[in-house]
């Protein structure tokens, strides 16, 4: 059983956020139209992604402002073949949309970065 | 008025008509009402987008009368040349590209275009424009679509009832003053 390193995401190491989830699109005569949103908290270590994370992001993205999430629960990015819509993180009174995800759920956590919505 | 979106559809659902494939095509460049992007849809698919509106020569302008109104409508047409993109994505990309190219030409589809005030001019040949993603090869085509349309415009042009004209006349240290009134 893998260690669930979630554990060291606490108040003193992680700051709470809040999540804009919509849950999936629909097409309506060729446009898009947005399901419902729903907004809950988390735990989140908000970091500034390295410079080896920073190539790891499309080009255009590198000067939107991004940061790394490490939440403690799991976070969306836009994904065709599931049909899932971006997460928007508020943090400090700026949405972030996430744009990469890393999947580390077996130990507890998730890896997102977001980059800042104007 | 030519109006983008309602040429945009039209061409959807005559993508969705001739490939018996309801919802396969979108609006290209879309945006949700939050300004983010949405995901592709799954499987294959097209997207149809509006490139460019240009005007074929002058716009033929014509006063008619209104019966006993000394108003004049001023209808204003002119021929516009509009192009659309269309773009086919993933599975059989090329193929449905060339059978909706090829569709195009049927009456129906040109009567269903002649009931919007649309032409079909001509047509691009279908580009092969596969793009190697990631994960492998991602089948891609498009061809251009060229229709044919009237723009048109109307205005109403106010009568000039009453025109008072005044001058005057000097001539060997006299003056004559004229004032016509013209009804």
């Amino acid at each position: 059983m893998p260690i669930n390193v979630s554990e060291a995401l606490d108040t003193d190491t992680a700051e709470i956020v809040t999540v804009t989830r919509t849950n999936g699109v629909t097409l309506v005569d060729g446009l898009f139209v947005s399901g419902p949103t729903s907004t809950f908290k988390t735990l989140a270590s908000v970091q500034q992604p390295t410079v080896q994370q920073l190539q790891l992001l499309p080009e255009g993205s590198r000067d939107q402002n991004p940061r790394l999430f490490i939440c403690k629960k799991p976070m969306r990015t836009n994904n065709d073949k599931d049909g899932t819509v971006a997460d928007k993180i508020r943090y400090k009174g700026i949405d972030y949309l996430i744009i990469s995800l890393g999947d580390w759920s077996t130990y507890g956590h998730s890896h997102a970065f977001g980059v800042r919505v104007e | 008025m030519i109006l983008a979106e309602t040429i945009n559809k039209l061409i959807r659902d005559i993508i969705n008509l001739v490939l018996s494939s309801p919802d396969f095509a979108i609006k290209a460049k879309q945006t949700l009402p939050d300004g983010t992007n949405p995901p592709r849809p799954t499987g294959s698919y097209a997207a149809v987008d509006f490139v460019s509106d240009t005007s074929i020569g002058w716009e033929q302008q014509e006063l008619t009368n209104n019966g006993g109104d000394p108003d004049l409508t001023e209808t204003i047409k002119g021929m516009r040349e509009i192009m659309m993109s269309v773009d086919f994505f993933r599975s059989s990309a090329i193929d449905n590209a060339r059978s909706v190219r090829t569709r195009l030409v049927r009456e129906s589809i040109k009567e269903l275009m002649g009931s919007a005030g649309l032409g079909l001019t001509r047509r691009s040949e279908v580009r092969e424009i596969s793009e190697a993603l990631e994960n492998g090869w991602e089948e891609r085509a498009q061809f251009d679509i060229i229709l044919s349309a009237v723009g048109s415009d109307a205005d109403l042009v106010r009568a000039i009832e009453t025109v008072d004209i005044q001058g005057a006349y000097q001539a060997r240290g006299l003056e004559y003053i004229i004032d016509i009134e013209v009804l």
